[in-house]
């Protein structure tokens, strides 16, 4: 009897963590917005993050360029829609009109998280996106988290 | 625009491209094919007879009947050393009235310095910054809604001077909270002695055109513009009265002109996830500056505007329906000056036309880089068919 009860709680337990674990990793996947350690800028609003990669804005407060930077990987789609606000295709319309209009091309784009790392950590006046996963110790030394978003 | 022998521009083009040494090079493309078709009696029969007799081609670009190639544009960016930039754009065209023709265009051309995000200078050939639909949306098809280029803005009839040659400063200022102040302030060679030509080498007439812009910008919805802009202008000229009248402008009887030139528009811009409005509205005037003009000539009007109204649904918005009504009013025989075309030493007048017109279309993006539109334009006065249907496929890249 003990043991066919322990047996079932067993059971009921590893379900339970099995869902606790899967519902933690669908809930607590961030997107960090880093600057260079060196920035001057310890937090930024989304609208002020927008501003930024949409080249709105072109210099920090300081009088330092901003250098936006973009990921390739699947991450630049979660930053379209949860912090740009834009689709794919009004992002590339975007560019198309701002290039026409204003000489202005996009921001530079890397591979993925770890050349964000690289890019922002070595360039005074970067910006980047990067999932809060990939952010490592290592990275952490070289890099500020000013805004973060979940999705 | 000037025309170039295509072998002379490519290599200009190739040598700007290659000698620059450019940090980071983008070309763009833009173009449309289009088939229209119009029908029905002229809005105005007196417009129409006039027109037929000593006018030029009346139809917007976009939408003459039967099937039509406008051009193609081609826009080179690079980023130079020193927060440099160079912009070429050339344009294979159609002109306006020239159906069968290609000619090549060099709509812009300049350099500019970045010196701050308030401060950046601009030399070379550029968009006269005025307004909202001449310096965003110019003449580029796949830019805009409708698939017509409004009288107002139209190169070919020279309302408002749309590109200048010259010095441009240009910059923004953010009062906070992520608004923005915008200015524009530049001096060129403005107008010559016709409105259509340009004055790219040299301006002989004495006098620079200076205009100056103030543009806000809100953190409201997907965009929010609302500006003031204005140009100043002397023109040296020639009168020809009546239409059709040909002067040599070395004939010591053809009496010169001098006209003060004074251009305002205001513009506002919103747009959201449902619904997009631009509407821009253009006042103008002419002045004698010598004194030897009659009363109606020695100070005329022009007024002139365009509100668009869209909508953003479907699948991330990609299909907008839309409405747009356009009016350009001129005094009489459109002035001492808009109906007047120049070659060499001669000079003409013209009958230039009146417009008001009512679009309601729709648009489709299948791709971030292809738009398709489908039209109809009821002209409500002047000289074109009242009625008219565009379809267009628009491009960019």
């Amino acid at each position: 009897m003990i043991k066919r009860i322990s047996r079932r709680l067993l059971a009921a337990s590893l379900v339970l963590a099995a869902l606790t674990q899967q519902n933690t990793a669908r809930a607590g996947r961030q997107l960090a917005i880093v600057v260079n350690r060196g920035a001057s800028t310890s937090s930024l609003t989304a609208d002020a993050v927008k501003s930024y990669f949409l080249k709105q804005h072109k210099q920090w407060p300081s009088g330092e360029k901003v250098r936006p930077v973009q990921q390739e990987s699947a991450v630049h789609a979660v930053f379209l829609s949860k912090v740009l606000k834009m689709s794919g295709a009004d992002y590339e319309r975007y560019w198309l009109e701002r290039k026409y209009s204003a000489a202005e091309t996009p921001p530079k784009t890397v591979e993925d998280g770890a050349a964000v790392v690289k890019f922002v950590g070595a360039m005074n006046g970067a910006i980047g996106y990067i999932d809060v996963g990939e952010l490592d110790a290592k990275a952490r030394e070289k890099l500020r988290v000013i805004h973060v978003v979940s999705y | 625009m000037p025309r170039f022998a295509p072998k002379l521009l490519a290599a200009l083009f190739l040598a700007a491209t290659t000698s620059a040494e450019a940090q980071e090079l983008s070309l763009n493309a833009f173009g449309d094919l289009n088939y229209g078709y119009r029908f029905g009696d002229p809005a105005s029969q007196s417009d129409a007879e006039a027109f037929a007799a000593f006018g030029e081609d009346i139809h917007p670009k976009n939408s003459h009947s039967g099937f039509g190639l406008v051009g193609t544009d081609f826009v080179l960016t690079a980023d130079l050393p020193w927060d440099m930039v160079y912009l070429g754009e050339i344009n294979f065209q159609v002109e306006r009235g020239q159906q069968s023709e290609f000619e090549v265009d060099v709509e812009r051309m300049f350099l500019e310095k970045r010196f701050a995000e308030e401060l950046n200078v601009q030399a070379g050939l550029f968009f006269t910054p005025v307004g909202y639909f001449n310096r965003t949306l110019y003449s580029r098809a796949f830019l805009m809604t409708s698939a017509q280029v409004p009288d107002l803005f139209e190169e070919e009839l020279g309302v408002v001077p749309t590109h200048t040659v010259g010095l441009q400063v240009h910059g923004q200022v953010s009062p906070g909270a992520e608004h923005r102040l915008g200015y524009a302030l530049s001096v060129g060679n403005g107008r010559a002695k016709d409105p259509i030509a340009n004055v790219y080498a040299r301006d002989d007439d004495g006098w620079r055109s200076v205009t100056a812009m103030l543009e806000w910008s809100a953190p409201w919805a997907n965009e929010f513009r609302f500006g003031v802009s204005g140009w100043a202008d002397r023109i040296r000229s020639y009168r020809v009265t009546q239409l059709g009248e040909v002067r040599d402008t070395l004939d010591p009887t053809t009496e010169s002109m001098r006209l003060r030139e004074l251009g305002l528009d205001a513009h506002l811009v919103f747009k959201s996830r449902w619904v997009n409005l631009i509407a821009e509205g253009v006042y103008q005037r002419h002045d004698d500056d010598l004194g030897n003009l009659p009363a109606p000539e020695a100070d005329t009007r022009v007024l002139g505007g365009l509100v668009e109204l869209s909508a953003n649904i479907g699948p991330e918005g990609s299909i907008k329906p839309f409405v747009r009504y356009d009016r350009v009013d001129l005094p009489d025989n459109a002035g001492p000056y808009l109906g007047l075309r120049s070659e060499e030493e001669l000079i003409t007048r013209v009958f230039v036309a009146e417009s008001s017109m009512g679009i309601a279309g729709v648009t489709w993006d299948p791709a971030p880089s292809w738009r398709l539109k489908l039209e109809y334009s009821r002209a409500f006065t002047g000289p074109r068919e009242m009625n008219a249907v565009v379809a267009q496929s628009a491009f960019a890249f």
